[in-house]
This record gives C-alpha cells, sequence and structure tokens, in this order.
C-alpha cells in the first residue's frame, strides 16, 4: 500500500452480528450501495475520519460463518479478504465483528481469518445486551489469547466507536508485516480443531455466558407449533392491509401531484410533439410507478422490522414447510408476500435467500402474485362483464371474481415454482440450517437507514432506466402520427398500431380483437397503462376516473363475454411490466432470466387464455 | 458421557420435543458428496462432538423443521438434514 | 416543428442510453470508456 491510498477496512462476521449496524455506526450517511460487478450481491462501501484525521473506506462484507463460501454473497466475502476480487483492493485490515452473547461461532471465524495473512480488529459488538444478560467476559485476556486487538461497542448506541476508531489508528499506524497467508477451505477435522481451539479460548475468556432465557420465553409463544402460526398469519395481514390501506392517502397525494404536474404542463407549453411527450408519455409513464413508492417503503418498514427484531428467521422456521411443499424455501414468503404490492420491491426482497436456484426460483414465481397494477384492469373488466349480483351468503359475485383471479396467481406461483424445483433443478436440496439469533430491538437509525436506501433505490430506477423506457413507448404509440384526413384515433397509425394490427392474427385464437393487440403493446410499460389506451383505441376523449367509467359499457357492447373473460385470464398470467423484466435483469445480473420470466409467462398467458376463451365459449352457446 | 457405541445413542433428527443431550458423533467418516459438505456446514453451526444439545421446538407439518440450542445458539434445521448428528441423551 | 425536434432529440437520447445501459456487455463499456479516456468504473458498473 503507498503511504498516500486511502487504507481500506473490511467488515466480516456471521451473520445477526450486528455487523450493517456497525457499519452505519462508523460512516453515518457516507455510504454507497452499489452491486459488486458481474454478481448480484449488493456492495456496501463508506469512509470515516479517524481521531488522527486519516480518511478510511470501509467495505461491509455479506456475512458469513466461515470463507468457506456457498452462496454468492459468501464468496464475495472469501474474495475480497483474499484480495482476490477484481476491481476491488485488498483490505489493508479486517474488522471481525462479534456478538458478544455468542461468542463462539465467531471466535471460530476470527482463528480461520487468522490464516489469511491479514491484519485482524475484533469488536465484541452487542456488548451492553450480553452484560444485562449477566456475561462476564475478559476483553483483555481475550485479546493475549486470539492475538488479535479487540474492542467492546454498542453499535445501535454508536458505543465504543471513539475506542473503535483508536484502535484503527494505530492498527494502520504500525505497518505490521503480513503474517504468511496459508489460508486453505479446511476439512471437517481441521474445522473441529478450530472449534476446538475457539471452545477453548471461550472457557478461558468467558466467566459467564449470557443468559438467554428471555428468548427462549418469547420463543414458547412465537414458535408453537399452532400459536406461532397464528401469529404470523395475524402480522402477515396486518402487513397486507398496511399495505393496501395506510398507503392510499400517500399514493393520492403523488397521483395528484403528478396530475398537477400535466396540468402545469397543458397551461404552459401548446398540443404538439413535446407537449405529447411530456404529459402521455413522461408525466403518466413515471408516475404510474412512481405512485408505488409508498407501498414500497411500508413493507420495507415492515420487513426490515422483523429482520432485525429478529423474528424474520422465526417466520422462516415457521413457513418452511409449508413454502417447501412447493420447493421454495422458507426465506421466500416476505418476498411472494411483498409481490401483492408489487413485484420490483418483491424481487428486490429476494435478497434474504442465499442459496443462487432457491433465490432464481422465488424471482421467476414473484411476478406471477397480483400486484396492485392489475386491480384497474381487473376492476374494469369485472365491473364491465360480472353482473353485480349476490350470489351466496351475501357474496358478491364480483367480489368472488376478483378472490379467484388472486387466489389462481398464487396456485400457479405454486405450481411454477414445483415444476422448477422438481424438473429443472431436481438434485438442489439446500439444507435449512439457520441460526435463531437473539431478539433484539430494532433500531430506528438502522431502520431510517434502510429505508432511506430504498427510496433512493428506487428512486434512481424511476429517474433512469423506467423514465427512459418510457419515453420509447411513447415513440411507439404515438410515432408517425395520424395523417390530416384521419378518421381513426392516432394510435392506429403509430408504430404500436401497426403491431398491433400484425399481432391480431396472432391473438385472434385467444379472442382478442386488434383494439386489444394495440392497447397491449403500450400496456408493456406497466399493466394499467393498457387501460388507459383500450380508452385511446375506442376514442373515449375523457380521462382518467371518468374514462374508466365511461369505458366499461363500451367494452360492454364491443366484446364478447368469453373475450373478456380470456384478457382476465391473460392478465393473470401476461408479462405486462418493463419494469418487473427489468429488476428481473438486475437482480440476477443476465438477460437469461428475464428472458426466461418473459417466455414461460407469455407462454401460461396465451394458453390460459386460449383455454379460457374456448371454454367459455362453448359453455355460453 | 456414555460410550457412543451405546444402544441409547439416536439420530437427532428422530430425537422428540424436549430432548436433552450431547452430541456424540456429527457425520461420519465415510460421508461423501453432500454429506460431506452438510457435515462441514454441521459443524460450522456449533454442532460438533461433545455439544449440549437439547430440541426446544418443532413445526407443526410432520413436526418439522426443528429449533436445537446448541450450547449458546438456537439453529433452525430440517429433521431430515439432523439425522448426521448423532446425539447421546442426558442422565 | 421545434416541439417535434425536441421530441424525437429526446426519444433519441433515452434509446442511446438505454442501450448503453442495458446492452453493450461490461467489456464493451470498458474500452469504449477508456477510449474516450473517461473515469474508471464508477459504482454503478456492471449493475443494470
Amino acid at each position: 500500500m503507498s503511504a498516500t491510498a486511502t487504507p481500506v477496512i473490511a467488515l466480516v462476521g456471521c451473520p445477526n452480528s450486528g455487523k450493517t449496524a456497525l457499519f452505519n455506526a462508523l460512516t453515518g450517511s457516507r455510504q454507497k450501495v452499489a452491486n459488486y460487478p458481474g454478481v448480484t450481491v449488493e456492495r456496501r462501501a463508506g469512509a470515516f475520519v479517524t481521531a488522527a484525521g486519516r480518511r478510511i473506506q470501509v467495505l461491509d462484507l455479506p456475512g458469513t460463518y466461515s470463507l468457506r463460501a456457498r452462496s454468492p454473497d459468501e464468496a464475495v466475502t472469501r474474495d475480497v479478504v483474499l484480495g482476490r476480487f477484481v476491481g476491488e483492493m485488498p483490505p489493508d485490515a479486517l474488522l471481525v465483528v462479534a456478538d458478544a452473547t455468542n461468542l463462539r461461532l465467531a471466535l471460530r471465524l476470527v482463528l480461520e481469518l487468522k490464516h489469511t495473512g491479514r491484519t485482524l480488529i475484533l469488536a465484541v459488538n452487542m456488548i451492553d445486551i450480553a452484560r444485562r444478560q449477566g456475561a462476564e467476559i475478559d476483553l483483555k485476556r481475550l485479546e493475549s489469547e486470539l492475538g488479535v486487538p479487540v474492542v467492546a461497542t454498542v453499535a445501535v448506541r454508536k458505543g465504543g466507536i471513539a475506542d473503535l476508531l483508536g484502535q484503527i489508528d494505530r492498527t494502520i499506524d504500525r505497518h505490521a508485516p503480513q503474517a504468511p497467508a496459508d489460508w486453505h477451505e479446511p476439512n471437517a477435522d481441521e474445522l473441529r480443531a478450530t472449534h476446538h481451539e475457539a471452545e477453548r479460548i471461550l472457557k478461558a475468556c468467558l466467566a459467564r455466558p449470557a443468559d438467554a432465557s428471555v428468548t427462549a420465553r418469547i420463543d414458547q409463544v412465537l414458535l408453537h407449533p399452532v400459536a406461532g402460526i397464528l401469529i404470523l398469519l395475524a402480522l402477515l395481514f396486518l402487513i397486507f392491509q398496511a399495505v393496501f390501506t395506510w398507503a392510499q392517502p400517500a399514493m393520492d397525494l403523488i397521483k395528484n401531484g403528478f396530475d398537477a404536474l400535466a396540468g402545469v404542463v397543458d397551461a404552459t407549453l401548446p398540443k404538439g410533439m413535446l407537449h405529447s411527450l411530456i404529459t402521455d408519455g413522461i408525466i403518466a409513464g413515471v408516475g404510474s410507478v412512481l405512485v408505488f413508492l409508498p407501498q414500497i417503503l411500508l413493507l420495507f418498514f415492515f420487513i426490515i422490522l422483523l429482520e432485525d427484531s429478529g423474528y424474520m428467521a422465526r417466520a422462516a422456521f415457521l413457513m418452511d414447510r409449508i413454502m417447501g411443499g412447493a420447493g421454495l424455501h422458507g426465506r421466500a414468503f416476505i418476498p411472494l408476500l411483498s409481490s401483492f404490492a408489487c413485484a420490483i420491491p418483491g424481487i428486490m426482497a429476494t435478497r434474504v435467500i442465499d442459496n443462487r436456484r432457491d433465490r432464481l426460483t422465488t424471482i421467476l414465481v414473484a411476478p406471477l402474485m397480483t400486484c396492485s397494477a392489475r386491480i384497474p384492469v381487473y376492476t374494469l373488466i369485472i365491473s364491465a362483464f360480472v353482473p353485480a349480483r349476490t350470489v351466496w351468503a351475501g357474496m358478491q359475485l364480483q367480489g368472488l371474481v376478483m378472490f379467484a383471479l388472486y387466489a389462481i396467481g398464487i396456485l400457479s406461483a405454486l405450481t411454477v415454482a414445483f415444476v422448477l424445483k422438481r424438473l429443472v433443478w431436481p438434485h438442489d436440496a439446500d439444507p435449512f440450517l439457520l441460526e435463531l439469533p437473539g431478539y433484539k430491538l430494532p433500531s430506528v437509525q438502522n431502520l431510517v437507514f434502510g429505508l432511506w436506501q430504498r427510496t433512493t433505490i428506487f428512486l434512481r430506477r424511476a429517474g433512469t432506466i423506467i423514465f427512459a423506457l418510457m419515453v420509447v413507448i411513447w415513440f411507439l404509440s404515438s410515432v408517425p402520427g395520424a395523417p390530416p384526413e384521419a378518421t381513426e384515433p392516432a394510435i392506429n397509425y403509430s408504430i404500436a398500431g401497426i403491431v398491433g394490427h400484425w399481432l391480431a392474427p396472432l391473438l385472434a385464437p385467444i379472442g382478442f380483437n386488434w383494439q386489444i393487440a394495440i392497447a397491449l403493446i403500450p400496456g408493456l410499460a406497466a399493466r394499467e397503462v393498457a387501460v388507459a389506451a383500450l380508452g385511446t383505441v375506442y376514442a373515449i376523449a375523457d380521462q382518467g376516473e371518468a374514462a374508466k367509467s365511461a369505458l366499461g359499457p363500451v367494452l360492454a357492447a364491443n366484446w364478447s363475454l368469453p373475450t373478456a373473460l380470456a384478457l382476465l385470464a391473460w392478465y393473470i398470467f401476461a408479462p405486462q411490466c418493463v419494469a418487473t423484466l427489468g429488476v428481473i435483469r438486475r437482480e440476477t445480473n443476465s438477460w437469461r432470466w428475464p428472458a426466461v420470466a418473459f417466455l414461460y409467462m407469455i407462454t401460461l398467458a396465451y394458453l390460459a387464455a386460449f383455454a379460457t376463451y374456448h371454454i367459455s365459449a362453448a359453455l355460453l352457446s | 458421557m456414555p460410550d457412543s457405541t451405546t444402544i441409547k445413542t439416536l439420530p437427532l433428527g428422530l430425537a422428540a420435543k424436549g430432548f436433552r443431550g450431547r452430541v456424540a458423533r456429527v457425520g461420519s467418516p465415510a460421508s461423501v458428496g453432500d454429506d460431506a459438505e452438510l457435515e462441514r456446514r454441521l459443524i460450522e453451526m456449533g454442532f460438533i462432538e461433545g455439544a449440549a444439545v437439547q430440541l426446544l421446538h418443532e413445526g407443526f407439518i410432520g413436526r418439522d423443521p426443528i429449533a436445537v440450542r446448541v450450547d449458546d445458539t438456537t439453529v433452525a434445521v430440517r429433521r431430515r438434514d439432523a439425522r448426521l448428528i448423532l446425539v447421546d441423551p442426558e442422565g | 416543428m421545434i416541439q417535434t425536434i425536441a421530441a424525437y432529440a429526446i426519444v433519441a437520447a433515452a434509446a442511446v442510453w438505454l442501450v448503453w445501459r442495458m446492452l453493450l456487455p461490461a467489456t464493451v463499456k470498458g474500452r469504449l470508456k477508456a477510449r474516450l479516456g473517461g473515469k474508471s468504473c464508477g459504482d454503478d458498473c456492471g449493475c443494470g
């Protein structure tokens, strides 16, 4: 390392050791979240200044119990630690973070890391919780036994950070010659030997272990085979309710904001191409995606709370068999739950799943969950075609159809997951081994940081990729413009119109007319845009709610019931959302998976619509 | 500690809720492929010869998975994977 | 007329940017960036 270069420190530790909280305490808001090139692992980097005025770069590596990597996350940790990661500076020192209430596994990791030859510092984190639980740890002894400087920290309250900064200064100053690096993947017997050594050190340094009886008592209820599941379901119901009702005012506010913005553009810019691009393309398009921000934030609010408190591991425990029946991992249920709001945060939330294939399965089926963008399409068609009558015991037929659409979405997601797991990846039986950490009060700072990061990631996407896609889709549906003697709506003459007419014969077997074919093309931007597009095709001049109420009767007069039902079936499966495909591309770092998702979904959509159209036509004739 | 060959030794995967004991053996010298990998993962989670284990909770369907206290750590594991851990009951 | 030109310019910029960001492989991007004398690979490199 040259004297002028900024030293790099990497944070290493077992999952649940409070590593990220320590990272937040060290760097504050000076951090960047991105992806490592070539893999889907989140790279969190930041910087801080020590007491001596030295600027230090810090890298938060994915949690791991060992350098023996199994998941892509753990492989990143291993490669960065060993200095093998292309494009990443080898760290000058490793800051190993240990949970003070559960030192044994961390000590084994420290002993393994000593073989990498890197300079180490051990942060015994959550020391306050350990002491409150009666643990007595001899830190001096620990330091001499390990031969590594040890600092006690309370990351969530920034306790011990000054000590830690001082230690980092001393360690970096010392310019200790790097120890010989002789790390190799340990075999079972070597693992046993280090474990026994960790055990010996622990016996010497730990006068009394932390008492975990509070967590045990809480688990008596939360992991109870019956009560535990009921509490989990109640919690899920609460989250579901919150996402759909609490978010509504904020969503209305955003929608009104965009409408007002369109109004301003209307008032200032004369009608023309640019006017159309800004209002119909950018404001309407980006607005239709941004409107989900409140739902996404609420979801992540709950996810971070559940994760930080330690409940998420319990939820995975409770759901493992239920999800496992369909070949999904216990941890997949939160991403799938999130997908009811929008598949984008759902797919982003699959990062909690370690195994790559489990994660891919979840990513591929997440778009089948009924997201809220389908609701406008569903309500439009249902209100136009399904009679509003009570069927049985006060149940509305329209509500039943809606429920059935949700149920079919869930069932097909589980079926596809089952098929993928059993037929496509049959030999992959990843063991379910999960530490159930002690319960902790979540820290407000971590919550705020987490939400802020989600917001910036989402806004950056909306402002870049989604923005550009909306511009391109607007172009396709408005160029070339209508000739002066045109009698039909302008979209008919556009590229989208031409492609729609082209596609019409292909879609005729599933009962779609050319108007539907055209509306499906701008509908690629986002599902609910198809409603507006149908309004355009049928030349409904009104905008928004008025168009929807006027469109219903027009559709009822123009479409047969089998066509309407086929369109509903189509929308259960159709991959009509570029943003989702974009996020799959981003999360898997390959075009292959969005292509797979698109192909299998469009195939299912076609088959479902075909079957629905012909069966209902036969039944009605 | 009883000898690991006594009749009382059983795989943790077959133990009932409330079971208390010690790990007699993890994996076997003959473990290969997936089992050898699982053996190493189990050791990394603290399942090692001599560790105190207690079966705390079990799932609703098929009493699976199980939550096991291993020394100071609580670990969730499927019964199928816990078959590699042989345990001696306490006392 | 001015509106049309402006709109087309925005569309062209968006299309070029999309191709750059999503379709070009990272190696091609790196070579192009090196030729243009740009900065080294930023944080966004390789991520969608």
